[in-house]
């Protein structure tokens, strides 16, 4: 089931475009083909599949440390600081003054 | 409501947001049947967002299968970073307000800092357990290092949740 929605969202920006494109061609108001790009643009860039994803992988990863009874390694750390290091370089570099 | 759910939010508030952009529209003159025609499409996109957020979202829960306090601390911060990884695609979206990408902006660099001392404390603590087992330290420096990386994750929360609040954006 949880499946089946994420892959209703992973079709949503095709979907939108698509109605997008019809109602260019068929000379609706302009504003309609730009909010649906908006709104799919936004959908594709979040990407809520693939975050879905991450949190499953983390879920099952902190699983297997519960039945391997075992803490975090340090490599494990690493990977997560990483990339909280790269995401957060990013969010800062972003100019909006 | 548990932080890995508030991470749908952010959609479900551009959702709304484009609802406020038809109400504009509305206001500046667009036809009745064109205006229903933009609520249909964001009430469609808000509606297949909040059935995601409520069934795929929910039953990835890192932090609800984690025993020890080392694991919870683990789950803790790697929600941080998905949550962050999220963060970057709108604070770059310049078709998203400027003050809600600031906003985001401060809650990362607020949140951040803490982040990482709630990532160190629980390193050291990992470390401290392995000595405990071999005798090297006390009981007593164990459970202080518990206590205090219980609180750092104690610290952590109202942070996270502000950073996930941020992304929320619009009526925020």
């Amino acid at each position: 089931m949880d499946q089946k929605y994420l892959e209703l969202i992973r079709m949503a920006p095709t979907v939108l475009r698509l109605i997008g494109s019809i109602s260019e061609i068929t000379g609706v108001n302009k504003s309609v083909p730009k909010l649906i790009d908006t709104v799919a643009y936004t959908l594709e860039q979040v990407n809520i599949p693939e975050a879905v994803e991450e949190m499953q992988k983390l879920k099952s990863l902190v699983e297997l440390m519960v039945q391997e009874t075992r803490e975090p390694t340090d490599d494990e750390w690493q990977v997560f600081k990483s990339r909280s290091d790269i995401a957060h370089e990013a969010i800062q570099a972003v100019d909006l003054d | 409501m548990s932080a890995e759910t508030k991470l749908i939010e952010p959609l479900k508030q551009i959702a709304n947001a484009s609802f406020e952009w038809v109400n504009e529209s509305m206001n500046s003159g667009v036809s009745a049947t064109r205006a229903v025609t933009f609520l249909m499409l964001a009430f469609m996109v808000s509606l297949t967002v909040s059935i995601s957020g409520c069934t795929a979202y929910n039953s990835t829960l890192p932090f609800s299968v984690a025993e020890t306090v080392e694991q919870r601390a683990f789950a803790a911060y790697g929600t941080f970073v998905i949550t962050e990884e999220r963060a970057v695609a709108i604070v770059r979206n310049p078709k998203i307000p400027k003050y809600i990408r600031k906003r985001i902006q401060t809650a990362d660099r607020i949140a951040k800092p803490l982040a990482d001392k709630l990532r160190q404390s629980a390193v050291f603590l990992v470390k401290l357990r392995q000595d405990f087992k071999s005798g090297k330290v006390k009981e007593i420096v164990l459970t202080e290092t518990t206590a205090q990386v219980s609180e750092d994750l104690a610290k952590f929360e109202p942070v996270m949740t502000n950073l996930t609040k941020s992304l929320e954006g619009v009526s925020g």
